[in-house]
């Protein structure tokens, strides 16, 4: 309500009431501490440019998303870097902030095909196996985190994951798309 | 699609899916701790249960239920072999003398003389050995005694210990420790496994000289005629099933029932002409029976009952060796007993008695594979414990190896067999109530 208001209390709202998860996700996926907090400035930036017109539902999972999504393209650039990308990796990089997507129309559908499927994957598995799948694919929490978090072993957690991993890719098989 | 390209793909998963992992362990910690409640409850309530049920199981109950006479070995209709329950007008009643001498005399009497003499059971001050005297004619020397016991009624079976070198059954001792008031204490059957066997029987307090006289009339079939010239009783025994006795024989055949190598056989013609035991019901004033090709052979179950207070078990006895089936071919073949169905003769050749609680046998019948299957019914108070004694009687020329009787199947599981005890008795004994 603050972010269609146009209340700059959203973005401090927002911080504290998610900032503990969001910087976490982007902890987790860039291992940096200032990496993470960039991210976190970028989805909020993001969304008070966002909202109006969107209206998330879920507050908590849009900004965790936003920020998961930084972080992923800052370490696509980085590990693009240390492949030896240089500075064209970066340009284009900065330039796709700006630009389009460079995809292509098939890929775009192969990409949707891909996200329904997951998405059936996902909701025909057990809560528990989901939520310990998405905690681990998604939010990348490491396992020892996870074992915490779900009460089961390490190794129960990476047998488990090992199995759901197996089983998607069954699926994907199944339909096609692997 | 490589890694990092399925990865943003996943951002584009339902939002409920994130929110739902980022804290699942949550809600269960909260339930855990519900369910931890009633679990305490539970663990609490079954430590209580774990400190009083020892103390309840050995805790003697007020009031002993008396078992209903016409309730013990009765054959119901209801069988599923179409029993009978009823003795055949045919039938004849028999009655056992049972006269005790008390210590003030200071008499004794060797267990023959006494069976020559008619069921005087002498005991003295002092010990008594029991084996001394002739042989009767037509006893076999190998077989002996048993004692079957209501410890709880004060009824004690008491029959009559055999010559010497009788008992290989390995038992040394039995005493109750439930003893009746007025009962004489200390009675004992010592009976050793080996060569030789040493009966005594023991009486230490005992007020002025009287004697009591207890009848025990039992129904016999047609063809079975009174015995007038049975041996009589020296041994009393009295059995009880213990804390002890229990624990030792958890295992069957364990402790009390150790058969010679090669079982406790039965030779052919090793009894002479004698009835069969008491069977259920008392009525004074009958004679005897007496059957010229039985002898008997008694099976000691026993059994603790936990189900519930009307208790109906199924027993059965692995009798397949073709020495049984031969009895049972006999039986069947017998012209005394071929008129009688199954139901019938199976009431005739057992006997069935329960410590202190009430029984019947529902049928008994035999299978095809010469198995006894028994059904009997048990009103038992849940949890206690209870014995069973089946008796039953074999014609006297077939040998017969204890080893050869053992419970195969106890088909309810809510009960747990202790013990089976296998005994080879003389069929001529008495039955005696003490007061």
């Amino acid at each position: 309500m603050l972010f269609e208001n146009r209340n700059e209390q959203a973005l401090a709202e927002t911080v504290s009431q998610y900032g503990v998860r969001c910087r976490a996700v982007a902890r987790n996926i860039l291992g940096s501490e200032e990496d993470a907090e960039e991210c976190m400035n970028d989805a909020l930036l993001s969304a008070w440019n966002a909202i109006p017109p969107a209206h998330p539902k879920h507050y908590g999972a849009y900004f965790q998303t936003l920020v998961r999504n930084f972080a992923l393209k800052r370490y696509a650039a980085a590990h693009a870097e240390k492949r030896g990308g240089g500075q064209m990796t970066l340009a284009l990089a900065e330039l796709s902030e700006c630009l389009a997507s460079g995809e292509n129309v098939e890929r775009t559908i192969d990409r949707r095909i891909m996200l329904e499927s997951v998405k059936r994957f996902l909701a025909d598995l057990p809560e528990r196996q989901r939520n310990l799948f998405v905690r681990r694919y998604w939010h990348a929490a490491p396992i020892s985190d996870i074992a915490v978090d779900f009460e089961m072993s390490e190794i129960n957690v990476k047998v488990t994951l090992s199995r759901i991993r197996n089983r998607l890719q069954k699926h994907l098989r199944k339909e096609g798309l692997l | 699609m490589n890694e990092l390209e399925f990865m943003e793909l996943l951002s584009e998963i339902p939002a409920e899916y994130v929110e739902a992992a980022a804290a699942p362990q949550k809600r269960r910690r909260i339930l855990r701790k519900i369910y931890g409640i009633p679990v305490a409850a539970a663990c609490l309530a079954a430590m209580i249960a774990a400190a009083a049920y020892p103390r309840l199981r050995t805790e003697k109950p007020e009031q002993i239920l008396q078992p209903d006479e016409s309730s013990c070995a009765v054959v119901t209709d209801d069988s599923a072999i179409g029993g009978t329950t009823t003795p055949d007008p045919g039938m004849t009643v028999y009655e056992t003398a049972y006269t005790t001498v008390n210590a003030v005399t200071g008499r004794s009497t060797t267990a023959d003389a006494s069976g020559y003499t008619g069921r005087t059971t002498t005991v003295g001050g002092s010990d008594t050995a029991a084996n001394t005297g002739t042989e009767r004619p037509g006893l076999n020397a190998n077989t002996t005694k048993t004692t079957a016991v209501h410890a709880n009624q004060g009824q004690t079976t008491k029959t009559t210990a055999g010559p010497t070198n009788a008992v290989t059954t390995g038992k040394t001792a039995r005493t109750t420790g439930k003893e009746t008031p007025g009962r004489t204490t200390g009675n004992t059957a010592r009976t050793t496994s080996g060569a030789t066997t040493r009966t005594t029987a023991r009486q230490t307090t005992r007020p002025t000289a009287d004697s009591t006289t207890r009848t025990v009339t039992t129904a016999l079939s047609p063809g079975w005629s009174a015995d007038t010239t049975r041996p009589a009783v020296t041994t009393a025994g009295m059995m009880n099933i213990t804390t002890a006795m229990m624990a030792a024989t958890t295992a069957p055949h364990a402790s009390t029932t150790s058969p010679q190598p090669g079982g406790t056989v039965i030779t052919p013609g090793q009894w002479g002409p004698s009835g069969p035991g008491p069977m259920a019901g008392t009525t004074p004033g009958a004679s005897a029976p007496e059957h010229p090709d039985i002898r008997s052979l008694k099976i000691i179950q026993f059994a603790q009952q936990t189900g519930d207070r009307y208790f109906a078990d199924e027993l059965r006895w692995n009798l397949i060796e073709p020495s049984v089936t031969q009895i049972r071919d006999e039986f069947l073949n017998d012209p005394a007993m071929a008129e009688l169905d199954v139901s019938e003769y199976s009431g005739l050749i057992m006997q069935l008695t329960v410590e202190g609680r009430d029984a019947r046998v529902v049928y008994a019948k035999w299978n095809d594979d010469g198995g006894l299957t028994l059904k009997v019914e048990i009103l038992e108070e849940k949890g206690s414990c209870c014995e069973l004694n089946v008796m039953l009687f074999i014609p006297h020329d077939v040998s017969v190896s204890a080893d050869a009787c053992r419970v195969l199947k106890n088909q309810t599981d809510d009960s747990d067999i202790f013990m089976t005890d296998i005994e080879e008795i003389d069929s001529n004994h008495e039955i005696s109530l003490e007061s």
